[in-house]
């Protein structure tokens, strides 16, 4: 039998503005999106917006330069991530061990470069980066070889300064989650004449795997985004190099001004965060174990 | 009670949907309003990105408070908007019939703004003696199918600066510039032997931006008209793979593989160059003077280090080169394009250019103006007002010039830094900007 609840006024009444709030700011912006994408939608031409029979998505669809792109930004995201994620865990690992001195300023020292704006940390690695006068050509010796003028190379450079700029909240992450591990566990595993590599990957790694989870999708969906240091340090060059799906759409969308077509990539990108990130979670935490 | 939430949910989205509608459609106060009890004034507002940066602001604010003091029947409100929104903010206003009365761009936005059909037609509003001052070069700029939509105001046209240290150091003259297209050639092939300075830097002999920003493209026009090229035929087509065009990167390839230009930079990299004292000869507008101060460190005292002539004379027999500027439009939709249209007449008339002038060193576009002696005060200004007398106007004839002028800049990195074969690059690069232009 349904018994008749009473409907709590001055709780709805405090999440309204809550909820208005996400709305102007997130629902909105996401439902306009989605409806101009399926609009010719022309900033040369805002009187004759109308229905498109989905011309936007089959343009986005048939262009090659879209494929190109989204290819090139599935690099970065795994260049970006990847290594952060080895480079972070190492370091962690390294303050996690009691044998280091000093493990404190370490950690704020290497927290520093987080800190830093992106635009900030772009200016200052197209500086490292400078043929003529930039630091790492002198270092490693390369004359006046251009690393962010060259096609092949332009996309390591940036990924270089994305993974400096990102290590630090990957490292204090996993540190946090190596620092919850359960001594007794390594303990019980050294009894049982386990190796140090045995018990990390049997214990310590599913055991921050929640954190190794959040941490990695948490990097991958705000790499998937990265604009500041694309626009700023190439502009997407040398030959489209490092065009990536950020800087297409808002190339096609502002110096193209097709809206429309601009916003429908912005679609595109949008399901396949969503599909990649509930298929990421599932794989993930089938992995994790409780103790 | 879901159906309860789902009710208010609804009614907080319509809610929210309606303030923005009308929001969106609120009038902004641009028509002729009482001006605050007196009933002749008319507001104008007038959009641009000068009073949203520091070297512009206080004096934009005074060359309006100037023009109102001496037109009471008018008042100005300035909307500023940052250069890199103001594109996308004047073409979203334009298009929805809120654009200011007049309209500040520069020439690859004008195309973009009288593409949108913006722009008002200024053939009979604009004085026509002002209008016959105007160098001929800089009134093409702003016609657009035989109409004037625009009136150019701070030109910056392209000229030569050199290095006077480093051309005594290659055994050249630092008091004779070249004068020819092979003399700068020979000049920067010289200085570019120098190897190496103090510090083990290269040096390099000429600066032509050849990269990353559609900038570099927009301005490498001016070497194609160096060597008898285009980039539109005589029919308003476009036309890259010429023998000029070709000719033009044949020899900036010549010269990027014999490393005497640095290859795929643009023009801040090229500054920085320069004022560190690694580069002899570079291609720049009058602000790079202001530029070369600032990165040397040296502030006025670099000038002495720095020469300054007009582009050598090319393949055409005369010094080629395209200029860059500001220029003003009315709206076309505007209420008050009279008080619209005087505004512009004051803006470029001649107080209120030695003004800017002695303010920001622009140059005027009208010739009873650039030859007042008080706009060429030095040797600087005269090359710059000479200059204007050659400068072409861009060909931006199109609402897509911008994405064209970085396709031509990716087809320059595709010859000078990926070493692809220039027939090819060319061949593919018009089909692309073709077939944009026709969209």
């Amino acid at each position: 039998m349904r018994t008749k609840r009473k409907i709590n006024w001055f709780m709805i009444l405090l999440l309204i503005p809550a909820v208005a709030m996400l709305t102007v700011t997130i629902i909105m912006p996401v439902f306009v999106v989605v409806g101009m994408s399926f609009f010719r939608y022309n900033l040369l031409d805002m009187a004759n917006v109308h229905w498109n029979n989905f011309a936007n998505y089959k343009a986005v669809f048939a262009d090659p330069e879209f494929v190109k792109t989204f290819g090139r930004t599935l690099t970065y995201v795994c260049g970006t991530v990847g290594a952060q994620f080895v480079i972070g865990l190492g370091v962690a690992l390294l303050l996690n061990s009691k044998r280091i001195r000093g493990r404190r300023i370490f950690r704020s020292l290497l927290f520093l470069p987080w800190t830093i704006p992106s635009l900030v940390v772009a200016v200052t690695w197209m500086f490292i980066l400078q043929p003529q006068y930039g630091v790492m050509n002198y270092l490693l010796g390369l004359g006046d070889y251009s690393i962010l003028g060259n096609s092949s190379t332009a996309m390591l450079g940036i990924i270089v300064s994305a993974v400096w700029k990102q290590m630090p909240l990957m490292m204090i992450m996993l540190l946090s989650g190596l620092q919850t591990v359960p001594e007794d566990l390594k303990e019980a595993a050294e009894i049982d004449g386990a190796n140090g590599f045995q018990k990390f990957l049997c214990i310590t790694i599913p055991c921050i795997m929640p954190v190794i989870k959040t941490v990695t999708l948490t990097s991958i969906v705000s790499n998937f985004q990265m604009f500041v240091l694309f626009f700023t340090m190439t502009g997407g060059g040398p030959v489209r190099a490092t065009t990536t799906l950020p800087l297409y759409t808002y190339e096609t969308a502002f110096t193209g001004f097709d809206l429309g077509k601009g916003a429908a990539m912005g679609v595109c990108w949008l399901v396949f965060l969503v599909v990649f990130s509930v298929i990421y979670n599932k794989v993930l935490s089938a992995k994790e174990i409780e103790y | 009670m879901k159906k309860l939430y789902g009710t208010l949910l609804s009614a907080l989205l319509g809610g929210t949907m309606l303030l923005t509608a009308c929001g969106g459609s609120a009038d902004s106060g641009k028509a002729a309003d009482s001006g605050g009890g007196d009933s002749e004034q008319v507001t104008i507002t007038i959009s641009n990105w000068l009073e949203a940066e520091e070297a512009t602001e206080a004096i934009f604010k005074e060359m309006l408070d100037d023009f109102m003091a001496q037109n009471p029947d008018i008042k100005v409100e300035s909307q500023a908007i940052p250069f890199n929104q103001y594109k996308d903010q004047v073409l979203i206003a334009g298009t929805s019939g809120n654009a200011a009365d007049v309209i500040l761009g520069n020439s690859q936005m004008m195309s973009a703004f009288n593409g949108a059909g913006l722009l008002a037609e200024l053939d009979t509003e604009i004085s026509q003696d002002i209008l016959d001052d105007i160098y001929p070069g800089y009134l093409e700029g702003t016609t657009y199918d035989g109409k004037v939509k625009a009136v150019s105001w701070a030109p910056h046209p392209i000229a030569m600066y050199y290095n006077k240290d480093l051309f005594e150091q290659a055994g050249l003259d630092p008091e004779t510039p070249p004068a020819t297209w092979e003399e700068m050639t020979e000049a920067a092939r010289a200085v570019a032997a120098l190897g190496q300075d103090d510090s083990g830097n290269t040096i390099y002999g000429l600066g032509i931006p050849t990269g990353k920003v559609a900038h570099s493209g927009t301005v490498f026009n001016g070497i194609f008209y160096a060597f008898g090229g285009h980039y539109l035929d005589e029919s308003g087509n476009v036309d890259l793979n010429n023998a000029g065009n070709k000719a033009a990167l044949e020899w900036t390839k010549e010269l990027v593989d014999e490393k005497v230009i640095p290859a795929g930079l643009e023009i801040k990299d090229l500054r920085g160059l320069f004022a560190s004292g690694q580069l002899g000869i570079v291609f720049d507008g009058d602000m790079g003077r202001a530029a070369f101060r600032s990165s040397s460190g040296l502030d006025e005292a670099f000038d002495e280090k720095m020469g300054v002539a007009i582009i050598p004379v090319g393949e055409t027999g005369r010094s080629e080169t395209v200029y860059t500027e500001h220029q003003l439009g009315v709206f076309a939709q505007s209420e008050n394009k009279e008080a619209a249209v005087r505004l512009v007449e004051y803006l470029i008339s001649e107080e209120a250019m030695v003004k800017y002038h002695k303010s920001n060193a622009v140059l005027s576009a009208r010739e009873s103006i650039a030859t007042l002696p008080e706009m060429n005060e030095d040797t600087f200004m005269e090359v710059f007002n000479k200059q204007s007398e050659t400068a072409s106007p861009l060909p931006a004839t199109n609402a897509m010039f911008d994405n064209a002028m970085n396709e031509v800049t990716k087809a320059i990195e595709r010859i000078m830094v990926n070493n692809e074969e220039i027939d090819t690059v060319l061949d593919e690069t018009n089909a692309t900007i073709t077939e944009m232009y026709a969209e």
